[in-house]
């Protein structure tokens, strides 16, 4: 009972370990890299490959491509442009997948066997256990601006001073004139610009902060840079709750909010 | 009552006891995924809807305890199918044509969780019946008892099912049924079939299947012990033995798999006992490179022996699938062949597949089919519809 009781904290310590060691690469014990392999090959393996390349059996007959481990480069993360991801936003990835792929979310694996497959991934790429990558640089979202009308039109504004419609559309459709020259990511898989407009386009965009999160990390290995220099923290946000509230829903692409089109009929 | 509300009767009849054999929309639905998750293009599984198949309709590596009826969506599927074909048939200097528009049919599924390690499946086809009208038939139902041992080690099922085959029938993209598996053992009575087993059908009973990557990385079996009859009326109670091992190598992520398997059976008739086997090698293979082109090959051999007469069947195929566009074009193409005693058979069938949308394809099959004498040309037009 004892011993199962230090088994139960240590194995709680190595979690939470895995979870706040940004500041040097993590140091999983053989026994959870094995755990994380076996899981891997079977469940990741047809995507990703058992080399996590990225090129398994079920890439070849999918449209979003599997992510390559093996460059360590990831677009969806919490850190500034160019740095690995963190484990937590690996963990998350994991377990929540992302929309309009084939990932699903794993949220019915268990906890130890998403952190072990989540070290395990860590190991098919050289920059995870290289000293020079770290500490990542870790982006905490502060200073939140609540949605407004007011946030949603200045957000529309910069949309427009910014560009973004050179790729995304003047109406959030995915069809800017850049755009329509086609995009391939790092690895040379074509990519979609998703429709801003339509929510079962967008891979991850649940709540503003996430969005907020795109424009300020960028999306490393595609074309969708951060916006942490060209624009304040401030305008990020505005932007943020534009992008928010043209993905559900709530404004039109120019930034009237459905409240307001209703108050001039 | 008209043959509306007769349909419509039929479809709710169908959907308060279950599910079929393609493509399964209600897991799009449940996870929130496209078809290609799981398919190549539906209903041909892709390797991570193997695995979870294998599961129990359930996440690879996962177990789901949370049972349907706590689930805010309705646990049914369906697939509407249309057909238009144009037969012609040669035999010496008879020859005959067929235009043949065919009403529109309908696969409905149920499948889902139970409880932890707890899931069913169930599958019911409603097809224009002869004479008007639609009939419906339960195809299989069968609750699994899922991830009794980790990574889906070993998984049970119980009740009607397909044996776990190296090329499912109704998972295949062509309608051109694989001629060595409709191979038919049978007894008679006075004339008439009384009872009859070929693998292409599902059967009664129960099986054990499952991965054991801790003995050999990429081995999967099944050991089933079946009534042998088709499902229909057991008429002897002799259970009869499936055995079926396959593994896996990996070239460049890439599967080459290859694979045995056996049946041994025995059938009772009121006149005839017929001792009956199947014994079958196969092999497929991915091309490494681009893993765009799917080969596949059986070779089945197949022995009934009724009183002191042997009869013998071997045959086989190969085939090809060739994924040209991610999610939207498909090709394949067959060469099936059987030798019964000293009659042979042989069949060739190609075939083209674009998806409209993930769940809305159309097909265009050839099939071209020889015996003896006798010649049969078909092409086939077939939309689908899933949902």
């Amino acid at each position: 009972m004892k011993s199962k009781a230090i088994l139960t904290l240590l194995s709680l310590g190595l979690f939470i370990y895995g979870f706040t060691g940004n500041d040097q690469p993590s140091k999983p014990s053989k026994e959870v890299i094995e755990r994380g392999k076996k899981v891997f090959n079977h469940v990741c393996a047809p995507c990703h490959g058992k080399d996590g390349k990225g090129d398994g059996v079920v890439s070849s007959t999918i449209f979003v491509k599997p992510r390559n481990f093996t460059t360590g480069v990831f677009k969806f993360r919490s850190t500034e442009s160019g740095n690995l991801p963190t484990d937590a936003d690996l963990y998350e990835s994991i377990s929540l997948g992302f929309h309009n792929t084939a990932m699903p979310s794993f949220t019915a694996l268990s906890p130890e066997d998403r952190y072990a497959v989540m070290e395990y991934i860590k190991t098919f790429s050289e920059r995870f256990s290289n000293p020079n990558e770290y500490p990542l640089k870790v982006i905490e979202p502060a200073n939140q601006i609540p949605l407004s009308p007011e946030s949603i039109a200045k957000g529309r504004e910069i949309y427009l001073r910014t560009k973004c419609w050179e790729c995304h559309g003047v109406s959030g459709k995915g069809d800017g004139p850049a755009a329509k020259r086609g995009f391939q990511d790092d690895w040379g898989n074509k990519i979609l610009i998703p429709d801003l407009t339509n929510p079962n386009e967008v891979k991850r965009a649940q709540t503003v902060e996430e969005i907020y999160l795109v424009f300020t990390t960028g999306l490393n290995g595609s074309p969708m840079p951060s916006f942490k220099d060209v624009l304040t923290d401030e305008e990020r946000w505005h932007l943020a709750n534009y992008i928010y509230a043209l993905i559900h829903g709530i404004a039109l692409y120019d930034g009237t909010t459905i409240e307001q089109l209703k108050e001039t009929r | 009552m008209s043959r509306m509300k007769m349909l419509t009767a039929v479809i709710l009849l169908a959907f308060l006891f279950g599910e079929l054999s393609y493509s399964i929309p209600l897991f799009a639905r449940k996870y929130n995924r496209s078809c290609f998750t799981c398919h190549t293009s539906p209903p041909m599984l892709n390797e991570f809807g193997r695995r979870f198949q294998s599961n129990g309709y359930q996440l690879p590596g996962t177990v789901e305890s949370t049972p349907i009826w706590m689930s805010n969506q309705l646990p049914f599927a369906a697939m509407l199918h249309s057909t238009f074909s144009w037969t012609k048939e040669e035999m010496g200097m008879e020859k005959k044509s067929t235009f043949t528009f065919a009403r529109t049919g309908a696969d409905i599924f149920t499948a889902g969780t139970l409880g932890k390690h707890l899931s069913y499946f169930a599958a019911v086809v409603v097809d224009p019946a002869e004479g008007g009208g639609y009939e419906a038939a339960v195809e299989v139902a069968h609750v699994i008892y899922n991830n009794i041992l980790p990574l889906s080690n070993l998984n049970l099922k119980f009740g009607s099912f397909r044996l776990d085959l190296p090329y499912p029938v109704n998972l295949a993209l062509s309608e051109a049924g694989y001629l060595v598996y409709e191979y038919a053992s049978e007894v008679e009575k006075d004339g008439q079939v009384e009872a009859e087993f070929s693998l292409a059908e599902p059967q009664l009973g129960v099986s054990a299947y499952g991965f054991l990557p801790q003995v050999l990385d990429g081995l999967r079996y099944e050991v089933a012990v079946v009534n042998g009859t088709n499902v229909n009326e057991d008429i002897d109670n002799t259970p009869d033995l499936y055995v079926r091992l396959n593994q896996s190598v990996w070239v460049n992520n890439a599967p080459f798999r290859v694979g045995v398997l056996y049946y041994l059976g025995t059938m009772k008739g009121s006149q005839q006992k017929n001792n009956f086997n199947r014994f079958g090698f196969d092999a497929e293979l991915y091309d490494p490179w681009t893993k765009k082109v799917n080969i596949n090959f059986q070779y089945l051999t197949a022995t009934d022996k009724i009183a002191n007469e042997e009869k013998k069947m071997s045959g086989g195929f190969i085939g090809a699938n060739v994924f040209i566009l991610p999610e939207k074009l498909v090709g394949f193409t067959r060469y099936d062949f059987i030798k019964v005693d000293q009659e042979k058979t042989n069949q060739f069938t190609i075939g083209l597949r674009y998806h409209l949308a993930p769940n809305v394809f159309v097909t265009g099959e050839f099939t071209n089919s020889k015996t003896g004498d006798m010649m049969m040309n078909m092409f086939m037009f077939m939309t689908h519809f899933l949902f």
